[in-house]
């Protein structure tokens, strides 16, 4: 999962325990290793490049200032990660009107039927017969359609490929709570990609 | 807060007639600017060496004495030019102890607990070689090493003097 | 809305959630079942899609200048927690990301210089927090617009001085002569040219800015 250090560089956690003592060239390297993943996470929930910058930059900050907290329980990037997410959760709950309800199962008056067959046959699955172009469009207009908490956990599992203990620590729940909404913003992706694909054909 | 910039045609202003009229303009403080010339004590540099007009000579010898710090004492520190310049609240303002090596500096306004913020362009010639944020507090020099001449090189001063 | 056993089963197999005993049996139930095979590989595709459209990690536009943002937050941030009486400086609003004066595009053909912060060194030299603790001038960003050109920043405890070193500069030639002013402090004449002139009077030139900024000396 992190970067893999070449072994004639400092680990992480030399670095942090250079950068715990207020050494700024550590933590610079700190930034420099894990801007992009931050960066990414900003971009994917925020979408918009210079909220992203602001955001990443604000994590850093943030990061920079509890670092005396920092005890090395886990690893330095999934503390990280959990700034990151609480920057950019935070940040998306004061700009937008609605909240994240854990289960929003009303899509268009339609309700996920707990058993419907909503993995779609190979043959017609939109996946494989749309342009990866249409196809990029439909899953970004899909995802937008989910809550941030249904978001978030979608995107740290699947893009970022946190394990549930890892999402659980950084999205501040439990592995139960981040399995059940793993579970359902699969559902509803389905859901509305397939719905998308039967409305084109 | 953003100076004003100052895009002008090429005018060609007529040396020597009468003096424009000229309002006075605010400023937020007092810079000083010194181009010096660090070089090994063999070399005859005595040329370079200037009187110091705009600030005191034992100010002069106290940077000096710094400059050697932090750049080595194995050099002298040969006062080339200096200009002393009000930093104009409204426009960007020039620091230009020489036409080689020159500062253009905007004032983004007091800074709390004293001194200025602002923004320095130094150019060299007619290329911006570095820009820079910074806060200047009284009486603590900012030192940039600037390009190498000669058996030397120059180095830029600024200083916003202490009050009195 | 709960899964079923089995359903819960595949999503925990596509997430590498199983343990020894319970790979044996979904690929047991999966061999068995084509609906459940259409629905691992449904999350599979699923998975496939959202990484191509959201990367996992992205570079951030001007990395290294993204760095030296935070350095100055961080320079910022300690000058108002070690004193707090002072509020706020003001210039932070002015410091937002498309506030700069230069531009991204510049930005993009430069390099930006990271401030050396924190370099030790025999003379003391330290921190521009350490710098702003002791209410020392602070440089917070600095950016090198030419290829080749690097900036390193410090305090010097022992000379009481900050200092910005610039590497990679072109020499200048031995064969100009520079000449040293004395120039006193001018007023912008109309439309801001500087008419500069020397301590004694005398006028030394004037410098206007083209439309570009680029600044052109007159002389007399």
């Amino acid at each position: 999962m992190p970067v893999s250090e070449p072994a004639n560089e400092p680990t992480d956690a030399a670095l942090v325990s250079r950068a715990q003592t207020g050494d700024t060239v550590a933590f610079d390297e700190l930034v420099t290793r894990h801007r992009g993943k931050v960066y990414g996470i900003a971009k994917n929930m925020v979408k918009v490049e210079a909220d992203a910058l602001d955001l990443s930059q604000d994590t850093f900050l943030k990061a920079w200032k509890a670092l005396p907290k920092f005890k090395g329980d886990s690893q330095f990037y999934t503390w990280l990660y959990r700034i990151a997410h609480n920057v950019c959760y935070d940040w998306l709950r004061k700009k937008k009107v609605r909240g994240g309800d854990e289960f929003d199962d009303q899509i268009h008056g339609d309700r996920i039927a707990a058993h419907a067959p909503t993995a779609p046959s190979t043959s017609r699955r939109p996946d494989r017969n749309a342009s990866n172009q249409e196809l990029g469009k439909e899953i970004a207009a899909a995802i937008e359609q989910l809550s941030d908490d249904h978001r978030s956990v979608i995107l740290l599992r699947e893009v970022h490929d946190l394990s549930y203990d890892e999402i659980a620590e950084t999205t501040g729940t439990t592995k139960g709570t981040v399995m059940s909404r793993l579970f359902y913003a699969r559902k509803k992706l389905q859901t509305i990609l397939q719905r998308t694909y039967d409305e084109t054909i | 807060m953003v100076a004003r910039s100052l895009i002008l045609p090429l005018l060609f202003l007529l040396l020597g007639s009468a003096k424009a009229q000229e309002p006075v303009v605010e400023t937020d403080a007092e810079i000083w600017g010194g181009l010096l010339y660090a070089v090994g004590p063999d070399t005859d540099a005595a040329d370079q060496d200037s009187e110091p007009r705009g600030i005191d000579v034992t100010a002069l010898a106290d940077l000096q004495k710094r400059l050697a710090i932090v750049f080595g004492d194995d050099k002298t520190y040969h006062l080339v030019g200096e200009h002393t310049q009000g930093l104009f609240k409204q426009y960007e303002s020039w620091l230009v102890p020489s036409k080689e090596l020159f500062l253009k500096l905007d004032s983004k306004g007091p800074a709390d607990g004293g001194g200025v913020n602002l923004n320095l362009q130094l150019w060299q010639e007619k290329k911006v070689i570095m820009k820079t944020d910074a806060t200047l507090r009284p009486g603590s020099p900012l030192f940039i090493e600037g390009p190498k001449w000669r058996d030397g090189n120059l180095v830029f001063v600024v200083l916003l003097p202490k009050n009195g | 809305m709960k899964p079923s056993e089995q359903e819960e089963l595949v999503h925990r197999w596509v997430d590498g959630d199983l343990d020894p005993a319970e790979e044996t049996r979904i690929e047991g139930l999966l061999a068995n079942d084509p609906h459940l095979r259409d629905e691992a590989d449904s999350l599979n595709s699923l998975r496939e899609s959202l990484r191509s459209e959201f990367p996992a990690e992205q570079e951030p536009p001007y990395p290294d200048f993204f760095n030296s943002q935070i350095q100055r937050l961080i320079v910022e941030d300690e000058q108002t927690t070690t004193a707090p009486t002072q509020s706020p400086a003001e210039t932070k609003s002015a410091f937002s990301w498309f506030a700069l004066p230069w531009g991204i595009a510049a930005a993009a053909l430069a390099g930006v210089a990271f401030m050396g912060l924190s370099r030790p060194s025999a003379d003391g030299t330290g921190s521009l927090a350490s710098a702003a603790a002791v209410g020392a001038t602070v440089v917070s960003t600095t950016y090198t617009p030419m290829i080749g050109v690097t900036a390193d920043t410090f305090f010097s405890d022992e000379a009481d001085a900050t200092v910005i070193r610039l590497a990679g500069l072109a020499t200048l030639p031995s064969s100009i002569e520079i000449e040293g002013y004395a120039a006193a402090s001018y007023q912008p004449d109309l439309g801001g040219a500087a008419q500069l002139r020397c301590i004694d009077g005398e006028i030394l030139y004037v410098l206007l800015e083209d439309s570009q900024g680029t600044p052109r000396f007159l002389a007399q």
